[in-house]
């Protein structure tokens, strides 16, 4: 049996849409499984924990019974820097079904942005932590007072030592988060905008 | 409502669009729904940036392709599934010069290619010529062609390797 592109070709366009059943109630279609729909999903439980430590961060010099105007500084320092990049991720997230143009340009675009979110998402998250610690540096000063004794001193060593193992701890989590669910879907677009050009 | 009808008729209109995109990138007839479903998802959620200054098919041709190029769903598997290429081989047995048989017989050699390569052979057996092929995908016009021979020497070498002359 000898086969030829012709024939297939002719065999191709033979090929009956009839029996194909289309869901007529849209709202039932879920999300599915592209790399886009993934993405999103993770992007919104990330921006949903975010959004209830808004609120709560305010409460802090409260909870913590230290409403001094450093740490309403460091309050105000980290909503600042909290609304900037989840601006842009927002953005990012409202625009990431463009699926309309070249397989190129459409890829292109997300991977990029993508790259670029994941890559605020971490200066945030660092920037959030060094907050974190001086938020929590402040209270610790405000609260007890240190004297030049041995032992004070030592207190404040391991205090020092401890905030930089929080600091620390908390990027490796980092980190670990965007490699476990950030990463894979960029190396996966990556490999076949790869494919597209080579 | 209006808009969802509208759309809706189109989409029943170019159901043979999805059908074979589908079937280009999923195997086994579940994980064709599923992309299906996937693909008419994309679509309603860009048909508010359709302008109709192209074709409705040519805008379908566009987001199909590249919702398939970014769908990495692993394949359930065959198990209890009913796939179109079970019965290939005892198919070729007893009806040695079937047509439906090649059709079988390309569509295995096309799922051992990548996603790229799927899209460039899906692209040239829907009569589009290299330019337009180039132009959906984002790619040179001889870049397009180049990829497109390579693919096609592919498959001819992939069915030879299933004991078919091409």
């Amino acid at each position: 049996m000898a086969m030829n592109f012709d024939e297939i070709k002719k065999q191709w366009e033979d090929q009956s849409p009839h029996d194909i059943e289309i869901e007529i109630d849209l709202d039932k279609h879920n999300e599915v499984n592209s790399i886009i729909d993934n993405v999103r999903k993770v992007m919104k439980k990330d921006f949903f924990f975010q959004l209830t430590s808004f609120p709560l961060i305010l409460l802090y010099p409260y909870i913590f019974e230290v409403n001094t105007p450093i740490m309403w500084f460091v309050v105000l320092c980290y909503i600042v820097i909290m609304i900037v990049p989840m601006r842009s991720l927002v953005r990012f997230y409202n625009q990431s079904y463009k699926m309309e143009f070249s397989s190129t340009k459409s890829l292109n675009w997300f991977y990029y942005n993508y790259k670029f979110s994941i890559e605020l998402f971490k200066i945030y998250s660092y920037i959030t932590y060094v907050l974190v610690t001086m938020f929590l540096g402040i209270v610790v000063l405000e609260k007890f007072s240190f004297d030049s004794t041995q032992k004070s001193v030592i207190v404040v060593l391991i205090l020092i030592i401890a905030l930089l193992v929080f600091v620390l701890l908390c990027v490796w989590i980092t980190k670990w988060w965007i490699n476990r669910f950030y990463v894979k879907p960029l190396n996966e677009i990556k490999q076949v905008l790869e494919e597209l050009e080579n | 409502m209006n808009k969802q009808r509208e759309f809706l008729k189109l989409i029943e209109q170019h159901k043979g669009i999805l059908n074979k995109v589908s079937k280009m990138y999923m195997q086994h007839h579940d994980d064709q729904n599923d992309l299906m479903q996937e693909i008419i998802l994309q679509l309603w959620h860009s048909y508010d940036r359709f302008k109709g200054n192209s074709q409705f098919s040519t805008w379908m041709y566009r987001v199909a392709l590249n919702t398939a190029l970014t769908y990495f769903k692993k394949e359930k598997r065959k198990s209890n599934q009913f796939t179109f290429l079970d019965n290939v081989d005892q198919a070729i047995e007893n009806e040695s010069e079937d047509k439906e048989v090649q059709l079988k017989l390309f569509y295995r050699a096309v799922y051992e290619l990548n996603k790229v390569e799927k899209a460039l052979i899906f692209l040239f057996l829907e009569g589009q010529s290299h330019r337009d092929i180039a132009f959906n995908l984002g790619i040179s016009e001889g870049n397009a062609r180049v990829k497109l021979n390579r693919t096609k020497e592919k498959i001819q070498t992939l069915i030879k390797t299933y004991g078919y002359e091409f």
